[in-house]
């Protein structure tokens, strides 16, 4: 088997184990992007890291929706989802998010 | 008040709940889009201008070469009306884009009036016929007095509303773009992804298995690992929230990266030079060993800035730049969205749980994309159309002064611009101590990362980087 073929194995292998979880948050489990313990803002994720402006950004691609949850202290996907989600004013937090 | 005080305040009370839409405008758009609407714009009216018979060359001032003060005081005194009209044009695309991603214009102005003379007396002093002798290159002076006078002196906050590193030095890698024919990115570009897969895996693997041998975190390690191995601070963070790092992570890890890209900005020329290195054979090796792209770029044009004037060191000054930007911009940064997709994987499958848990889908590879890349090759793509037709030696004389040779200078104040905002932002007291075992794991890498990268460039693939847009 050559090296592409046993590396596309293991990561359908990975992908199979993960399943459970990503897609029962694509089918309605509440996000982090619309907890209110998620912030996100651009703004906050600078000030919040020092040092992120000096040789990037958080208005950057690569930050995705990204952002802090302060209830866990963790740097989370705006696509995670876990056990203590309180929505922010106006949302359901239910849903895909938009590209 | 700076914009961020809010969400700022909110946080330090630590009431947890809040509703952080309502507490601030949202962005309109990415930086990196805007970066490539800035490029963009500038290239497409070049190349309109060019077909017309006319040229950005008048608003693309430049200081001349000068080797004494009545040259420099004559230059000046003939050219101001360029200098106010070109700040007024920075001004101007630079509001339009911090506007939209939220940034207030009442600060942006003065901070960049002041980042705007600043340049212009490093652009001035850059030009002095001695600057070689006493290495005044100007990335090297503008990050030196950033540096002090962000660390000594001292400005208030809410100038870094001016000093936008990012936007500037994306602005300018599209811009770069114009310069780079699309041929030469076709040809250069596998040897480029392949030099740099090496390094960037080598590196990955051994800050991360140096991290875990240090006792460190998994998630923390892999952070450190992409942070050393592929775009720097940018790939820190994109790592961070893809694994669902620690909040303390990622701070941990941009120190470690700012520390070791801005010694690097200063030793990679250096060991170059001591070296002598081609200009090619240099800019592939600090595109393959330096950490974050706008550190990388100063490292190059201070490199580009020795090339014909140092004995010893052979080729052209763009070839540094061409292969510095071959190997960062096209064979490392366009694989962050991989790398995150990856490591998403093996955090949620194989790593200590969290309690949360992660979307892990192919999608995270285009999210994550560093899209100005994508402006970057459609300004080379926009500049080869616009001169097809033109033989070799018609371009020189007819595309270069008029079209190329502009957006080359325009290119240049964008990248002093970020060279000096890097120093103005960069306060060491203001970073998150990062700890002796991060350090320590991050700097083998980098030893590691530098021989590999040396031996790649200087000798595997030398005559490559050598003959490089020959």
């Amino acid at each position: 088997m050559s090296v592409a073929a046993t590396l596309l194995s293991g990561l359908r292998d990975a992908l199979a184990r993960a399943g459970g979880g990503w897609r029962e948050n694509r089918a309605g489990e509440p996000r982090c992007a619309a907890c209110a313990y998620f912030r996100d803002d651009p703004a906050y994720v600078e000030a919040t890291i020092p040092g992120l402006a000096s040789m990037s950004s958080g208005h950057a691609s690569v930050r995705s929706g990204d952002g802090i949850c302060v209830r866990l202290d963790r740097y989370l996907s705006g696509d995670a989802h876990c056990g203590h989600f309180a929505a922010a004013a106006g949302t359901t937090g239910i849903g895909c998010p938009p590209l | 008040m700076s914009t961020i005080d809010s969400p700022v305040r909110d946080a330090q009370i630590g009431d947890g709940i809040a509703t952080p839409r309502q507490l601030q405008g949202a962005p309109r758009g990415r930086e990196d889009w805007w970066a490539i609407w800035l490029g963009l714009g500038i290239v497409l009216v070049g190349a309109v201008l060019f077909a017309e018979g006319a040229s950005l060359r008048w608003i693309a001032a430049v200081p001349a070469k000068w080797s004494n003060a009545g040259q420099l005081s004559a230059d000046l005194a003939a050219n101001w009306p360029r200098y106010v009209a070109l700040f007024v044009l920075w001004l101007a695309l630079f509001s339009v884009a911090l506007a939209a991603l939220g940034q207030r214009a009442a600060a942006f102005v003065p901070a960049f009036l002041l980042l705007f003379v600043a340049s212009t007396v490093i652009f001035i002093l850059g030009q002095w016929d001695q600057a070689a002798t006493y290495n005044l290159e100007p990335p090297l002076v503008a990050l030196l007095i950033g540096l002090v006078v962000s660390n000594v002196v001292g400005l208030p906050a809410w100038l870094d509303a001016g000093f936008r590193v990012e936007l500037y030095v994306k602005t300018g890698i599209v811009l770069l773009g114009a310069t780079l024919p699309l041929s030469l990115i076709i040809w250069a570009g596998p040897i480029a992804i392949l030099q740099a897969s090496i390094v960037s895996i080598v590196t990955f693997a051994v800050i991360f298995l140096a991290a875990r041998a240090f006792g460190l975190d998994q998630r923390l390690a892999a952070t450190l690992g992409a942070g050393g191995a592929v775009c720097g601070v940018s790939a820190a963070i994109a790592v961070a929230g893809a694994v669902g790092a620690r909040k303390e992570d990622a701070p941990i890890a941009i120190t470690t990266v700012i520390l070791w890209a801005i010694v690097m900005i200063f030793a990679l020329p250096l060991a170059s030079r001591a070296l002598g290195l081609s200009a090619g054979v240099a800019g592939a090796w600090i595109g393959t060993s330096e950490f974050a792209d706008a550190a990388g770029f100063a490292a190059a044009q201070a490199y580009s800035g020795l090339v014909g004037k140092v004995e010893g060191i052979t080729g052209t000054p763009e070839q540094t730049i061409q292969a510095f930007t071959l190997m960062k911009v096209v064979g490392r940064d366009v694989w962050i969205g991989i790398w995150a997709f990856i490591l998403a994987i093996v955090a949620t499958t194989r790593w200590e749980k969290t309690g949360v848990t992660g979307r892990v889908d192919a999608g995270e590879i285009w999210r994550r994309f560093p899209k100005f890349i994508l402006g970057f090759l459609a300004a080379s793509l926009i500049v080869s159309f616009a001169t097809r037709g033109l033989s070799l030696a018609e371009f020189n004389k007819l595309a270069v002064p008029s079209f190329v040779g502009p957006i080359k200078d325009l290119r240049s104040w964008a990248f002093i611009f970020c060279f000096l905002s890097i120093g103005l932002t960069t306060r060491l007291r203001e970073l998150a101590t990062a700890g002796f075992r991060p350090v320590a794991a991050f700097s083998t890498g980098v030893v590691v990362n530098v021989l590999l990268g040396l031996l790649l460039s200087a000798v595997v693939f030398a005559s490559h980087w050598e003959s490089l847009g020959q």
